[in-house]
């Protein structure tokens, strides 16, 4: 399964930072391009790891760009660390820890370090829900870091006197830029996936075990999931006017609505079926031998009868349901595949 | 993510659950002292149980001083639970002993026990001295007198002993006369008179047994009081006790599914109900209803004057397999209930669903308590819930537009279960708000999101609607997805866990002894708003209520009740649009005003401490009698639904012995006013919903 992916928010700041004009104060200046070129090293980690990512490399190899990444962001932190305060001022330097500090986290998951995790925890209804506002406030946080990296810049600036430009992004900015761009939507199409795709396995794993109660509820909130999605895939947009990832996220939530409907509805049959049988066995076994007419008999044989047909139908279904979801789950991985080979060259 | 937050909670309502379960008939059990077995190592319990309070107890009390009073409070009601050996000086004396009950508390209470052994004796005997004499004068009936009842407990002076006990046997003897009066004959009273006196004797004796047993009862008392010191449903049992409710219980044996109590009166009361028992499936039977007698083909056996241990002896006999229960409930109603011993088996289903066929077509689900088998929190496939669910499923294969829940007289059980049953009709969102000493309060949801049941539907609720009910009602009304109708239920929102104390190494067995068990309030539940339901009930959004319901039995008129308060908890929920109540009640209020057995106003004044003075001449106490039963009148009114149940166990019951009982049970249904009631009212709600 395609997973959730990291887009970065630092690139807008280097890009402002490339050109810098200075007045006076030459120090300055130098202060200023020391300091944030020592991201360079980042940028081109953060390349590798976006091109490993959107051209579909292997999991272990795209796991393996982000350790690296991983490592450059301590690096690169140790570097800044070694810059003093610009005439007491350490503004700039400030900003940029806290911007490497975020995206560290973030690649690394430890979303504990940057959210009050226990507060989502309860504002959220389960841990796909908990799952999807971290990673939704992370990307806050990181767009935030990033302004916050914008702002303190300006403002050094402006203290010393140095006149910014913005200028055209050099090549590989631009890619980034572009490769982000890509990702980013991925990740909105990928979100509105996921819940139903979370949500189909809490069914699941409440038929396993035999729980009735959690299945038909779990059911009914696949249903409004599958409802809620097609409402937002109706208007959402392509990527380039690329709408085969749109196309592709709405025959799953077909599959997700008719396995709802349908073949759930089969389990649930057979869940009933099994225990009215169970119930009418256990009647009819307490009636006195003298006492049994034809009606008992007919009813005894009606829920046996019942209940054979259900478990029939319940295998069946069941069968016929998995091999449609991993052809359906195939044909959409397959999507995402060309879309990001579409969209990364 | 807190973990230990989640864990802590989570682990009380696993805890939690081995009480719950109990949760009703542990209550009433706790509250009476038997002759329990005990040895030189009891002192060590109070100590023990002081020390578990302290560490765990939601609401600990730390004053020694102030909780002696309660010690001494408790034991006065421990020791004469209605109130009718000890007199006043008797309970001066024993307020008097503030100084030794502390030194008790610290272990050393054999000087404490020996001095209230000396008051409960010297009472008994006084009690059975002015018995004896006035079993030999004539009674009349013809003077005016009257006998006060009241729910405060009132001791009598000890110059009036013989005033007081002749009340009483006239009362006893009235009471007898009326309800024989076609078939006995004024010679008849001296009979009846008789039989009062060695009725009331009897139960006197009941107490008098050898000094020995007597000093274990004392210790008994003093230990259940420490414990109800802490609030009314902290309370401790004896490992006898447990034995006994283990036997009534057993799922391997054959049981009539009942476990017994003693109410404050003394009387002999069903204390609790095993879901999916023979008792359970009879659909009769409630918590508090009294046992006046049991027969089989040879005898009966009166059990209005029995020990707890000999009714328990006479159930349990395992050569009964049958009995015939003559029960009373607590409107005074009584009835016949046949009952087979069954061996309560794990079953598919425990709840019974039915269907109000009328121009509504309506699901109905009676839920006696929030059952539970397990203790593995993350799978309850047994659980009330899980049934409730299929039960729900069943209804809607048979068209039901509306659904009404009754939670009558539902004293609770498992929180875990309330919970998921209420998750049936919420789709998303806390359900409640949990509380326990020295962690942050935790957001309560079901653990799967959607629902099962969307239509509109009703909650019936009453005074005997406790705890885990009260806070599946509460939910549903926070959502304003229910319409909770009938009088405030009790007023319960805390939770309990049982513990063992007094663990022994006995050298004989080779293992850990347990001496008894301690239910213990360790938390608190608040609804989702951060208000509590604590001790003023859940309000509900309409008032039907009978005469009935009038009763004291409720957290508020409980000694030592903790008090109400607020949790401030963001619950992020989000309730759905308000349901039209002002018009509910408009339209209810009306149709009520042609009902002369329900009301829609309900006076909480009337549950606290009600007094009613009896007539206690010939006259009067018919006039008395004859006013209480025109309270209620029958009604030619048709209801306006039939009662069926779903297709797949119609017709096959009809031909047993089980079937003669559902039949009964349907009757019942179509006859109930308040069921009816709420049937209208599903009725309205659906019309101003499609207006």
């Amino acid at each position: 399964m395609k997973k959730l992916f990291v887009v970065f928010s630092l690139f807008c700041a280097i890009t402002l930072s490339s050109n810098v004009q200075a007045q006076d104060g030459s120090d300055a200046v130098a202060y200023m391009e020391e300091l944030l070129g020592s991201v360079e090293e980042f940028e081109n980690e953060t390349w590798a790891y976006l091109k490993s990512v959107t051209r579909g490399k292997s999991a272990r190899r795209i796991d393996k760009k982000r350790q690296k990444l991983i490592s450059e962001i301590k690096s690169v932190r140790k570097t800044v660390n070694k810059f003093d305060a610009y005439e007491n001022d350490e503004s700039l330097k400030n900003a940029l820890f806290e911007y490497l500090d975020i995206n560290h986290s973030v690649l690394k998951e430890d979303y504990d370090k940057i959210l009050d995790m226990e507060e989502i925890a309860e504002q959220s209804y389960d841990l796909m829900e908990a799952y999807m506002t971290a990673q939704e406030l992370a990307g806050q946080k990181m767009d935030q870091a990033s302004e916050k990296l914008n702002q303190a810049q300006k403002v050094f600036a402006a203290n010393n006197n140095i006149n910014l430009i913005e200028g055209d992004l050099d090549k590989k900015s631009q890619k980034i830029k572009k490769a982000s761009e890509v990702l980013s939507y991925y990740n909105d199409i990928f979100l509105i996936h996921f819940k139903c795709q979370i949500q189909e396995t809490y069914v699941l794993d409440a038929l396993t075990r035999s729980d009735v109660s959690a299945f038909e509820q779990s059911k009914s909130a696949l249903v409004s999931y599958v409802n809620e999605n097609r409402m937002i895939l109706d208007t959402f947009p392509g990527h380039d006017g690329d709408m085969a990832l749109v196309e592709a996220t709405m025959l799953m939530m077909d599959f997700y609505e008719k396995e709802a409907n349908e073949d759930f509805t089969e389990v649930t049959n057979f869940f009933i079926e099994k225990e009215n049988f169970e119930r009418v066995k256990k009647q009819f076994g307490s009636l006195r031998e003298k006492d049994i007419t034809q009606k008992d008999v007919d009813q005894f044989n009606s829920a046996v009868n019942n209940f054979n047909e259900a478990v029939n139908k319940f295998n069946v279904v069941l069968d016929e349901s998995n091999k449609e979801r991993n052809k359906q789950l195939n044909e959409w991985n397959k999507s995402v595949e060309d879309f990001f080979k579409n969209h990364s060259r | 993510m807190s973990k230990l937050t989640v864990f802590s909670f989570t682990m009380l309502l696993k805890h939690a659950l081995l009480f719950f379960i109990a949760g009703g008939f542990w209550l009433l059990l706790g509250s009476k002292c038997v002759f329990a077995q005990y040895t030189d190592k009891d002192s060590q319990l109070i100590i023990e149980i002081r020390e578990l309070a302290s560490q765990r107890h939601i609401d600990p009390l730390l004053n020694d001083s102030c909780f002696a009073a309660r010690v001494a409070e408790n034991l006065i009601e421990q020791m004469d639970p209605a109130a009718v050996i000890l007199t006043k000086q008797d309970v001066d004396v024993i307020y008097s002993m503030h100084d030794r009950i502390m030194l008790a508390m610290k272990g050393e209470s054999d000087q404490l026990y020996r001095h209230l052994l000396n008051v409960y004796v010297a009472s008994i005997k006084r009690a059975d001295s002015c018995l004896n004499v006035l079993i030999n004068q004539p009674l009349s009936l013809e003077y005016t007198d009257s006998l006060r009842i009241s729910g405060d407990r009132v001791f009598f002076d000890a110059s009036d002993c013989m005033s007081i006990w002749e009340k009483r046997i006239r009362y006893f003897v009235l009471n007898q006369w009326y309800n024989m009066r076609d078939a006995v004959d004024s010679l008849s009273i001296e009979t009846l008179k008789t039989s009062a006196v060695d009725g009331l004797k009897c139960r006197i004796d009941l107490r008098i047994h050898d000094e020995k047993e007597m000093y274990r009862f004392i210790q008994d008392c003093f230990l259940k009081s420490v414990a109800l010191a802490y609030d009314p449903h902290t309370s401790y049992m004896s490992k006898d006790e447990a034995a006994m409710l283990s036997r009534m219980l057993s799922s391997t044996d054959k049981t009539f599914g009942i476990s017994l109590s003693q109410n404050y009166k003394g009387e002999i009361v069903v204390g609790g109900i095993v879901p999916g028992s023979a008792a359970w499936n009879s659909n009769k039977l409630n918590v508090d209803d009294q046992i006046l007698s049991i027969q089989n083909a040879d005898s009966v056996f009166d059990f209005t004057c029995l020990s707890l241990k000999d009714a328990y002896y006479y159930i349990n006999n395992p050569e009964v397999d049958e009995l015939v229960f003559n029960i009373q409930k607590l409107d005074g109603k009584t009835f016949l209930l046949p009952l087979k011993k069954e061996t309560s088996e794990v079953m598919s289903n425990r709840i019974n669903s039915f269907i109000l066929d009328g121009e509504i077509k309506t699901g109905y689900i009676y839920l006696p308590t929030f059952y539970s088998d397990t203790d593995d929190y993350s799978f309850l496939p047994n659980g009330c819930a899980n049934d409730m669910a299929k039960e729900i499923i069943r209804l809607k294969r048979e068209g039901i537009e509306a659904l009404i829940i009754d939670l009558r007289n539902n004293t609770g059980g498992s929180m875990l279960e309330a919970i998921r049953a209420a998750g049936i009709f919420v789709d998303y969102g806390t359900l409640c708000i949990g509380v326990v000493r020295d962690e942050k309060p935790e957001l309560l949801k079901d653990l799967s999101r959607g629902i099962i049941f969307d239509g509109p539907m009703t909650v019936m609720i009453n005074g005997g609607s406790a705890s885990a009910s009260e806070m599946f009602a509460a939910a549903l009304q926070d959502y304003n997805r229910a319409i909770i109708t009938g009088s405030p239920s009790f007023g319960k929102s805390t939770a309990q866990v049982v513990l063992p104390v007094g663990n022994l190494y006995s050298k004989s067995e080779d293992t850990l002894v347990t001496a008894g068990y301690l239910k213990l309030t360790v938390g608190k539940f608040y609804r989702v708003t951060g208000k509590s339901h604590q001790k003023i009930g859940v309000d509900p959004d309409l008032i039907i209520v009978d005469s009935a319901d009038n009763q004291d039995y409720m957290e508020v008129n409980m000694s030592f009740a903790l008090s109400n308060d607020s949790v401030q908890k963001e619950s992020y929920y989000k309730p759905l649009p308000e349901l039209p109540v002002d018009s509910l009640v408009h339209l209810s209020s009306l149709r009520l005003l042609e009902n002369p057995n329900l009301n829609s106003t309900f006076d909480p004044e009337m549950n606290a401490s009600k007094e009613i003075r009896i007539p206690l001449d010939s006259i009067g106490y018919m006039t008395f009698r004859e006013a209480q039963q025109l309270s209620e009148c029958e009604l030619d009114a048709h209801s306006p639904f039939a009662v069926d149940v779903p297709e797949y166990i119609r017709g096959m019951s009809d031909v047993n012995h089980e079937g003669e009982i559902f039949h009964d049970v349907l009757k019942m249904i179509n006859e109930d006013q308040k069921i009816i009631e709420n049937y209208y009212i599903i009725n309205d709600l659906i019309n101003i919903l499609n207006h």
